[in-house]
């Protein structure tokens, strides 16, 4: 994998023959690969049964790569949905056999709304910005 | 067959008019775009003045969260029959901070309380499920929930949600 602290976007492509420019922007991921080991990846507006298997396969390569820490950044999410969360449990349980670690950052409210009902605040940490995620993520290491 | 009006609807408890503080009815037809369209709709509402003590008090976002899962449920896995699908979702906002919401739709229908125990078992069993969460957040968003399937084949979800619901689910984390 090439290192980058650019950001890189994955979403549906113009051939995609439901794609529209809302949507694109609606379902899309960002990622920035932060140093080998650490990984942000900006959720867009949704992470839900419309986009959970993208999300996979975006992290599944993520952790190919090397990738063992994963930071997801929810300030713009408005729908995090159940098999939004089952992703990220099937990511999670790729992740720690591997000593590695996803938390989230920026919670926005609905989301932290399913946080809270679903006790995931008992697993996955959460920061109020990404640079404090990666602070601690850092720390944790040294 | 047409959807009724889900106003006249039985199964949810009638209220008198003067405590219903606002009324709203969306229609959609099954398919991705229902979501869109559902999402449209409450975005149309979130900055509405009326709503602001719901939103602070998350049960907008709970009623946003169970009708994504109802919907989501709906577009992936019901199965209309030759029916025109049609879903026709009715939310009454109660003085001072409950919620009472109805889902009609004209698919075949399930059993709903097989599926459901069969998610809790799953949840027993399985570490970090992957699959099946669905109705068992929807049960834990709401209360007085009640899934009816009509001898008319129209199925009607319905329950309520107010500010006193703290459920939460219980993962054997």
């Amino acid at each position: 994998m090439v290192l980058s602290t650019q950001w890189h976007r994955f979403g549906f492509l113009s051939r995609d023959p439901c794609y529209s420019p809302n949507r694109c922007a609606t379902m899309s991921f960002a990622v920035r690969q932060v140093d080998p080991q650490t990984a942000v990846i900006q959720v867009g507006k949704s992470l839900d049964f419309r986009n959970a298997a993208q999300f996979k396969q975006i992290c599944h390569n993520l952790i190919l790569g090397g990738t063992r820490k994963l930071v997801l950044n929810f300030r713009d999410t408005g729908v995090l949905d159940s098999t939004g969360l089952g992703a990220i449990f099937s990511i999670y349980r790729q992740l720690t056999p591997l000593g590695g670690q996803i938390v989230f950052a920026e919670t926005s409210r609905p989301v932290q709304v399913v946080v809270q009902l679903t006790r995931t605040f008992k697993v996955f940490k959460q920061y109020p910005s990404v640079a404090a995620a990666l602070q601690n993520l850092q720390n944790a290491t040294t | 067959m047409p959807l009724p009006d889900p106003r006249h609807i039985k199964a949810i408890p009638q209220v008198a008019s003067e405590q219903i503080h606002a009324e709203l009815t969306l229609h959609l037809t099954p398919g991705e775009d229902a979501i869109e369209e559902l999402h449209a709709w409450f975005g149309e509402w979130l900055e509405h003045p009326a709503f602001a003590l719901l939103k602070e008090h998350d049960v907008f976002y709970r009623l946003q969260l169970s009708l994504h899962e109802w919907i989501a449920n709906l577009v992936q896995h019901a199965c209309f029959g030759v029916a025109e699908p049609a879903i026709s979702i009715y939310v009454r906002f109660l003085n001072p901070l409950k919620v009472q919401c109805v889902v009609a739709d004209n698919s075949i229908g399930f059993d709903f309380d097989h599926h459901i125990e069969q998610e809790r078992d799953r949840r027993n069993e399985e570490f970090f499920q992957e699959r099946g969460l669905g109705l068992l957040i929807l049960e834990t968003s709401v209360s007085n929930l009640n899934y009816i399937c009509s001898e008319q084949g129209i199925n009607f979800l319905t329950f309520e949600i107010s500010i006193h619901d703290t459920s939460c689910l219980n993962f054997p984390f």
